[in-house]
């Protein structure tokens, strides 16, 4: 990505989603810092008001994020760049509505999930996600052929595609650069942001078991019990 | 990754999804490009009712779009914009109505151009070669109300 070349200092800048797990919800003005040090409620104003800057910046922020709910709940390439694309001009009607404008990401990851809906209502597929078991495994391995260098890493792509939808909507979520909150995730996967912590064990437990599976990771390595 | 991982496999699922599933620079410039899409004293007209949802659940996916138009609802204060969308190819043909009726100039908006047509006094309008994609209609009444625009749609 040379798009935004502000992405590798603003990563290194902030949180580490691991630290994120650890320390639970981070206040979403974290994301970013460095970059553009309005907060994102300022940023939100200052659209609005016209500054397309502002908007650069938000999208800057938040595009991985969209992009990871789209992708997550197992669209297209095509369909995913439909409902960012979607999410976006949603905020650009509803700039001057926000009721709380410094927790964008989460209106912006419960947008994008209703957006992602529609398409697969459209798409005559079953709506996972919402009110369905976290257990059941999603069937939709992720359909795009895509070139990665190692059988290792191909095989962990494989992995990420066969675990419950949720999981692959949150851990794509976490990986996403800067990482989602938990109030953002929360917002993405429709669960209560006191779950996301729990739920994030059971998914990277999901994940190992078919790391496992593959044969990528050997039986000597430690089960996931601590990550909380 | 340089970054301390707390766990290991978490740190490689994001190099993974880094190179194999990034976000697509044309979707950033799309995001940004959507600025350019706001409007200021519009009142936004948002959709309602969509026939292609209530559908969804009732008849077998992929056929439905052919044998009957999907009608589209959008409501702002004080004014409605029923649009029927009829499919040919990839092109799309609005047959409109604003309610209450009303002449109005009505432009239809999608990304790469727009198309703009007159309302009569029962407030009827027909729009043809509507590219698929997303659109979003412009409604600007002969009285003096306020403009209006539909939220987006994909059609």
């Amino acid at each position: 990505m040379s798009v935004v070349p502000a992405w590798p200092t603003a990563r290194d800048s902030v949180v580490s989603p691991e630290r994120f797990a650890q320390n639970g919800p981070v206040h979403p003005l974290v994301k970013g810092v460095g970059v553009d040090d309005r907060s994102t409620a300022e940023l939100v104003a200052a659209a609005h008001a016209g500054d397309s800057s502002a908007w650069g910046e938000l999208v800057d922020r938040y595009g991985g994020l969209v992009w990871a709910v789209a992708r997550g709940f197992a669209l297209s390439t095509a369909d995913a760049s439909d409902v960012s694309w979607t999410t976006w001009l949603r905020l650009v009607e509803h700039l001057g509505r926000l009721r709380e404008p410094e927790h964008l990401g989460g209106w912006l990851a419960t947008t994008a999930r209703h957006e992602c809906f529609k398409v697969l209502r459209r798409r005559g597929r079953e709506v996972v996600g919402v009110d369905t078991d976290l257990d059941i495994e999603s069937g939709e391995p992720t359909p795009e052929v895509v070139v990665l260098d190692t059988e290792r890493d191909r095989l962990i792509w494989t992995s990420l595609g066969e675990i419950p939808q949720r999981c692959q909507v949150l851990l794509r979520a976490l990986a996403a650069s800067p990482p989602a909150s938990y109030v953002e995730i929360s917002a993405a996967l429709d669960m209560p942001v006191g779950s996301i912590g729990p739920t994030r064990s059971r998914c990277l437990d999901h994940l190992k078991k078919r790391l496992h599976a593959h044969h990528v990771l050997g039986g000597t390595d430690q089960p996931l019990g601590g990550a909380t | 990754m340089t970054e301390p991982a707390f766990d290991p496999v978490m740190a490689e699922v994001r190099s993974v999804l880094e190179n194999a599933d990034p976000v697509p620079p044309a979707v950033i410039a799309a995001a940004k490009g959507s600025f350019t899409w706001r409007t200021i004293d519009s009142e936004l007209a948002e959709l309602v009712a969509d026939s292609a949802d209530s559908l969804a659940g009732s008849v077998g996916a992929g056929v439905r779009g052919e044998t009957a138009p999907r009608l589209l609802t959008f409501e702002a204060a004080g004014l409605a914009v029923e649009v029927e969308v009829a499919e040919s190819g990839a092109s799309r043909h609005f047959v409109g109505q604003l309610v209450p009726m009303t002449a109005a100039e009505v432009v239809v908006r999608w990304n790469t151009g727009s198309a703009s047509t007159t309302a009569d006094d029962l407030g009827r309008f027909v729009v043809s070669d509507i590219p698929a994609g997303l659109v979003s209609l412009a409604v600007r009444r002969t009285t003096d109300a306020s403009p209006v625009v539909t939220s987006w749609v994909s059609v």
